[in-house]
């Protein structure tokens, strides 16, 4: 008969989902600024400005955190990312 | 070649040479990533980018299959529209009919082979910005169908909502 997780496990696991996730893009020289832009403007419903600040920092800077949160929407984000062919991850907010 | 709308519902690619209508054919082809490779690798990444393998897998396993089909229904709206690519061969040159619908399966497909292509190819960023000269005329003319298909990825993308 399996055993049942300890408190500890479980609040280790909690603890896991509560962590912030940050989605970011990273730059790629054969995306468009144009595209990069209007993807954000899609996947995060972005107002133009804002897609376009982002766009700048993924060009000037190599990356740009454009979303955080749980892990579940930070995943779902991301494939909507890799769907549109932009260079996207994942990782554990500081 | 002239970039005009008929109307509405339909914009032409005019005046094509057959140097355009023959980069145009190779559109759904250079899109192709291949199983593995350079090309597979940018088109289907990975979340985490190897931090969690296992996360990685279950991706590989569960969402590159659904990412496949997006990029193929894509391709698959081109690959028709360029059924009626007509007047090869005509003095004015030939003309390519898109609808307007089409346009982001356009611009998606487009995309995919640019990225594709330099991925394969492997083009740095110096070559791709003419910056370095490149090695033989094959090498030049891939990067020119690169070029090409941003040209048209930026005049589809102004033709979007």
């Amino acid at each position: 008969m399996p055993q049942a997780p300890t408190i500890e496990q479980e609040t280790d696991t909690e603890e896991a989902l509560d962590t912030p996730w940050n989605v970011v893009v990273h730059n790629d020289p054969v995306n468009l600024m144009s595209y990069v832009t209007r993807v954000f403007m899609k996947v995060l419903g972005f107002p133009r400005e804002r897609a376009e600040r982002h766009m700048r920092e993924v060009h000037e800077k190599g990356r740009s955190i454009v979303w955080t949160g749980g892990r579940e929407r930070a995943e779902t984000y991301v494939q909507q990312f890799h769907g549109y062919l932009l260079l996207a991850t994942l990782e554990k907010s500081e | 070649m002239h970039i005009t709308r008929l109307d509405r519902r339909t914009l032409a690619l005019a005046q094509l040479n057959p140097v355009c209508c023959e980069l145009l054919r190779k559109i759904v082809s250079s899109a192709d990533p291949g199983e593995d490779g350079p090309a597979h690798a940018r088109l289907f990444q990975t979340p985490t980018a190897g931090r969690e393998p296992e996360a990685d897998r279950d991706w590989r396993e569960y969402v590159e299959p659904d990412l496949r089909r997006l990029f193929q229904d894509a391709l698959e709206v081109v690959a028709e529209d360029l059924k009626t690519l007509s007047g090869e061969g005509r003095r004015g040159g030939a003309t390519l009919c898109i609808p307007v619908p089409n346009l982001e399966a356009w611009v998606h497909a487009l995309n995919q082979a640019r990225l594709a292509i330099v991925a394969r190819e492997g083009f740095s960023e110096k070559e791709m910005d003419g910056r370095v000269p490149l090695e033989g005329e094959a090498r030049a003319l891939t990067l020119f169908q690169v070029h090409f298909y941003g040209f048209l990825q930026e005049a589809f993308l102004r033709e979007l909502p």
